[in-house]
């Protein structure tokens, strides 16, 4: 129960921060013209599932960059300001609070993820068709999961190596290259496609182009539950990044390093 | 006094000034002034290729390698007062009597110079990795235009800093600025395709007009063949730079009154 209300508690504390002022304003609309641009690239092409595919990558393209960052940014904000020691003063484990932090990004992160939607279907110049909707479904839904899980890594990892880390932590276009988000990893050099199958959503967004495409079922399903199963073990370490930050920040005091 | 001693103090202020408030190792300036043009580069290239227009994808490629200018001069120089405003250097500066335009532009020198290695390793990056054809390249035209984008570029970023003065976030205001100088000065977008509101935005950023310059000199265009287009690039830096400057006066003169920088807490 302990562990609810943290997570409860830091949830409404972070989303307080960002429900509303010239944050929420700028955050909307900061995405649209990025998003506008990629989403043009993709309404060039006569290939069938292409627009459709850049349409929900670029919804979790905003979804992942805006979450992660945000995560990145709020826990650097409050171990600066210091007020990340009155959430540790609690029993409640670091994780649980940083989990209300992170939901509170993702799902602020959701607003300009469904405006960069909606701006790729707009400027699409046909509503995308969807021979599996059921498939689409289950893909889109295992590509979010996807997101979050890649997302709040980065939390552990902020905290544990912070400013040794934080150029390669700030490259958020790294991984955006790599997550198939623009388009599916197999067109990537094949070194390079092999390193990006560690992403879960590098396998979800080819169960979205096959879904789009009329792919069989049952490539879909072994694609969904390759990336579920990757986020898994996503979340599984952060777990175990989690003990090991707990750890030394109780012992050391020392939140960034 | 000699007549070098002002472009060396102005150097140095500049030189102190990265130092101070944006040097963050090596590391950090690779990662974030090389590798991540790179990065954008390779997006719009493989996203171009997807959508089956290989031709169309050469032509986003050269338009990000022009983005990347605006792009890591922005990133520097918004982090640059940001972190002014947040570690409270900014009001000992509204304390001195020295030049504003100065130091405004001390802040922007550096990272200019960054934008210009951003570009010369996409485009590296480019030739090599994505095979642009770089066989007809005209490299005064080339170099020429990237001076002058640079100019206009740190005008912008300059000006633009201002608001990351006085709003607590500024990663949004990055990502909407660098989004649209990718959007809306033909980087990836040709300006006719842009309704027409939106492309009378893109004509008051940088990059528009220069990017004319530099994509000709991809078709092997002499600089001649380029002036206009470079001239209207550099009046609209001109232009930024006179409305940065009367901007930070403007801030400067609201918070020495109101006794705080912070606009979001007034309102």
């Amino acid at each position: 129960m302990i562990y609810l209300l943290a997570i409860g508690g830091a949830f409404w504390q972070q989303w307080k921060t960002l429900g509303s002022g010239w944050n929420f304003a700028v955050g909307m609309v900061a995405n649209v013209p990025i998003v506008a641009a990629l989403a043009w690239v993709a309404t060039q092409s006569n290939r069938s599932g292409v627009v459709g595919y850049a349409a929900i990558g670029l919804f979790l393209m905003t979804l992942w960059n805006q979450s992660q960052l945000g995560m990145r940014w709020s826990v650097y904000g409050e171990a600066y300001a210091g007020t990340l020691e009155f959430s540790l003063i609690s029993r409640a484990p670091l994780m649980a609070f940083l989990v209300g932090k992170a939901l509170a990004h993702a799902l602020a992160a959701a607003r300009p993820a469904l405006a960069a939607l909606i701006v790729a279907l707009i400027l699409a110049p046909e509503m995308p068709q969807v021979p599996n909707p059921s498939g689409l479904a289950i893909s889109v839904l295992a590509a979010t999961l996807g997101v979050l899980a890649t997302a709040f890594i980065f939390a552990p990892l902020q905290v544990i190596a912070a400013r040794q880390l934080d150029s390669v932590l700030s490259i958020r276009p790294f991984v955006i290259v790599l997550s198939g988000f623009l388009y599916p990893v197999s067109l990537l050099p094949a070194g390079v496609a092999l390193v990006a199958r560690i992403f879960p959503t590098s396998w979800a967004m080819d169960a979205v182009l096959l879904s789009l495409q009329g792919g069989a079922s049952a490539e879909i399903i072994v694609d969904v539950l390759t990336a579920l199963g990757l986020s898994v073990l996503y979340l599984l370490v952060t777990w175990g990044l989690f003990q090991l930050v707990e750890g030394r920040v109780r012992a050391t005091g020392a939140l960034i390093t | 006094m000699s007549a070098f001693s002002a472009p060396i103090r102005f150097g140095v202020l500049s030189f102190l000034s990265f130092k101070a408030l944006s040097w963050d190792g090596v590391g950090n300036y690779v990662w974030g002034n090389l590798a991540r043009p790179v990065f954008f580069v390779t997006m719009f290239a493989l996203a171009g290729r997807f959508a089956g227009n290989p031709s169309a994808a050469e032509a986003y490629i050269v338009g990000m390698v022009a983005s990347a200018h605006p792009a890591t001069i922005m990133g520097g120089v918004l982090a640059m007062f940001t972190i002014e405003r947040n570690f409270a250097i900014l009001p000992i500066l509204f304390a001195t009597s020295g030049s504003r335009f100065v130091m405004i532009w001390s802040r922007g020198l550096i990272h200019m110079g960054s934008g210009w290695v951003s570009v010369a390793v996409s485009l590296f990056f480019a030739a090599v990795v994505l095979k642009l054809d770089l066989s007809r390249l005209d490299w005064i035209t080339l170099l020429v235009a990237t001076a002058v984008i640079g100019f206009s570029s740190t005008a912008f970023a300059l000006c633009a800093g201002n608001f990351a003065l006085i709003l607590r976030q500024w990663t949004d205001l990055r990502t909407l600025l660098e989004g649209s100088v990718v959007a809306f000065t033909g980087a990836v977008i040709p300006l006719a395709a842009l309704p027409g509101a939106v492309a009378a935005v893109g004509h008051v950023l940088p990059l528009t007009a220069g990017l004319v310059a530099f994509r000709a000199a991809f078709q092997g265009d002499p600089v001649e063949a380029v002036t206009m287009p470079l001239a209207q690039e550099a009046a609209i830096g001109i232009v930024y730079a006179v409305l940065g400057a009367l901007l930070f006066l403007a801030i400067e003169r609201q918070a020495k009154r109101m006794g705080s920088l912070d606009w979001e807490a007034r309102a």
